[in-house]
């Protein structure tokens, strides 16, 4: 339809209504309309007096509104968010901590292990799963079942087995949950003050035959400089009386993300429960649902020696320990308890070579993605060449992991509030 | 292939604030202007702007690269700031650059403005002070898509992504608010230019 409709509510000049052309402008001046429309619009605007004011009008309005300078930034804009930011990763390494309420239920079925009847030692660490190798080598010469335990490598050291205890182990090696060939080594170590060493407990000795912790004792020479934690009692040769655990700062921590070269690696865990305040079997059932090995179960004095605790300890595979935690977090979740956990942090072994290597890495990708984008022959070659010198680091990488059961830890506390 | 900003993101990811502040090195002028924008006043723009990247930081970890990063970031900009637009809803505040008025007639209010401002910009900043109390008087919504539109030129594409709406509403938003401005800066066109707004 053509021809001007002269009428207030319907006025039209080509093929568009003013009202039309009017929700339009906008659009025009952004360029955001397909090309008849922008025709349709443009042979309306020639003749439409009343439209190219308005088109004129707003036009100018976002003129002026772009015209405008920025604000420059506040002085202190950067050093306030420095501070904040020091501030808020402080806080997140110290420990991200949840607060759970416990249902009475829970608590009345306190852990299996009783409360201070044993103190049973946790191993800390590769230099110190050799440490105790060492001891026991020491102490076993007087002890033929526990030579046998250390000759096939599997470190075991029990005191006094109680029933409770044989029953806990017991109920360890029975579930099904962790597949047999994934248990590489399962220990516990109880001791009842540093008395006698008890026979009776073969069956912790004989289920440990069944596992195997190969290298220990090559490890334990090529990894001569573990920095025992400052409270660690090393004890006297021929056993160890006491070990108690100081809890370390964290430093290092190291995300495990699912594209990272770090994606299987694994992670030691260690739980520390304490003062029965859950029953262990809770978190057992939890640990025992993910793909776990080296799995040693035991309990410690911390600290307070009047403080009886009870410590799981095994390996996670690395993405797996904050699912894990958080599975922790809504299991106990109506327990009363505080749970505190970090993140892992790298061995002190892998430490230094993995930054290395990262670092390497990260120079690599950063030369590969300077690049300019182009189909020249020689650049590609130079592409590849980085490629492949990329590829090298991660196969760097992937041996050095490759030499550790584990190339982190990381410690997680469930205690009453 | 990976570029800069996503190393820079993932090493963010991991806690590091060097690599973090670099990576938002190129973005704070423009989320302060936002928020300048946005809630029209030195220290609460300022408030907001510190909230976004610590916000950035504390949830980069979660930040998937389905958006680019700008957009995540801009979005989050947009929410903080009505958020504090709508706090500000029950509470009493003041612009920096709206005058009080009394019986005697309208006085500047006198506020110490420690922010750069160079003289060579006295001029724009008299007409910056029009066009952003032009800019309160609008709705949230609509002021949010001008602040992002007109005084950050993002497209509408990325608008809609920032502020979660489909780009047709976006679109009627952006026209609606021109709109309004036009008529608003209309009646104060002997402010500053007689040509500028017919």
């Amino acid at each position: 339809m053509t021809g001007i409709t002269s009428n207030n509510t319907e006025r039209r000049v080509g093929d568009m209504k003013c009202d039309d052309a009017k929700k339009l402008i906008s659009l025009y001046i952004d360029n955001e309309m397909d090309e008849k429309i922008h025709s349709e619009f443009e042979d309306h605007i020639k003749t439409c007096k009343t439209c190219r004011d308005e088109l004129n009008a707003i036009s100018k309005t976002v003129e002026l509104l772009r015209s405008i300078p920025q604000v420059e930034l506040p002085v202190n804009f950067k050093e306030e968010l420095h501070e904040k930011l020091v501030k808020l990763k402080e806080e997140n390494q110290k420990s991200r901590k949840g607060l759970f309420f416990i249902k009475n239920k829970y608590i009345k079925a306190v852990s299996t292990i009783a409360a201070g009847a044993f103190v049973i030692f946790a191993l800390r660490g590769l230099f110190f799963n050799n440490f105790l190798a060492k001891s026991s080598l020491n102490q076993a010469k007087g002890d033929a079942e526990i030579t046998k335990a250390v000759e096939t490598e599997n470190v075991s050291e029990s005191y006094d087995l109680s029933d409770q205890v044989a029953d806990l182990s017991q109920a360890y090696t029975g579930e099904n949950a962790i597949q047999a060939d994934e248990i590489l080594s399962m220990r516990s170590f109880i001791a009842e003050g540093d008395e006698d060493i008890n026979s009776d407990d073969k069956a912790v000795v004989k289920e440990n035959e069944n596992f195997k912790l190969n290298m220990m004792e090559e490890k334990a020479s090529t990894i001569p400089d573990y920095t025992m934690p400052e409270k660690v009692d090393r004890g006297e040769a021929g056993g160890i009386s006491m070990a108690s655990f100081g809890i370390q700062p964290r430093q290092n921590a190291v995300y495990f993300t699912e594209d990272a070269i770090l994606k299987d690696a694994a992670v030691r865990v260690r739980i520390n429960i304490y003062n029965d305040a859950v029953k262990v079997g809770v978190v057992e059932e939890i640990v025992q649902n993910y793909k776990t090995w080296n799995v040693i179960a035991n309990n410690d004095n911390i600290d307070n020696k009047n403080d009886n605790i009870s410590i799981i300890e095994f390996n996670i595979k690395g993405l797996d320990y904050e699912s894990l935690v958080s599975k922790l977090n809504t299991e106990i979740d109506k327990l009363n308890l505080i749970v505190e956990y970090d993140n892992p942090v790298l061995l002190q072994e892998v430490e230094p070579k993995y930054r290395e290597y990262s670092t390497q890495l990260e120079e690599i990708n950063s030369q590969i993605l300077a690049l300019p984008e182009s189909k020249d022959a020689s650049l590609s070659s130079k592409e590849s060449k980085l490629k492949e010198e990329k590829n090298n680091i991660e196969n760097n990488i992937k041996a050095l992991l490759a030499d550790y059961d584990y190339i982190a830890d990381a410690e997680v506390h469930i205690k009453e509030q | 292939m990976e570029t800069k900003e996503n190393v820079l993101i993932e090493k963010s990811k991991k806690g590091d604030i060097h690599a973090f502040e670099t990576l938002i090195e190129a973005y704070q002028k423009k989320v302060f202007n936002i928020a300048f924008g946005m809630l029209h006043n030195y220290e609460d723009a300022n408030d907001a702007a510190q909230e976004v990247f610590i916000r950035v930081f504390k949830s980069i970890k979660n930040f998937k690269g389905e958006s680019s990063f700008s957009t995540w970031l801009y979005r989050i900009t947009a929410n903080v700031c009505l958020d504090e637009l709508r706090k500000r809803k029950n509470k009493n505040v003041v612009s920096i650059d709206e005058d009080i008025t009394l019986e005697e007639g309208e006085i500047s209010r006198q506020i110490i403005d420690d922010s750069p401002t160079p003289d060579i910009v006295a001029e724009k900043n008299e007409l910056r002070k029009i066009i952003y109390n032009a800019i309160s008087e609008l709705s949230e919504e609509h002021k949010t898509v001008i602040v992002l539109r007109e005084l950050h030129g993002f497209s509408y594409d990325e608008i809609s992504e920032m502020i979660k709406c489909p780009q047709g509403t976006v679109k009627s938003r952006i026209s609606r608010a021109r709109n309004i401005l036009k008529n608003i800066l209309k009646n104060k066109r002997e402010l500053y230019d007689r040509d500028y707004v017919k």
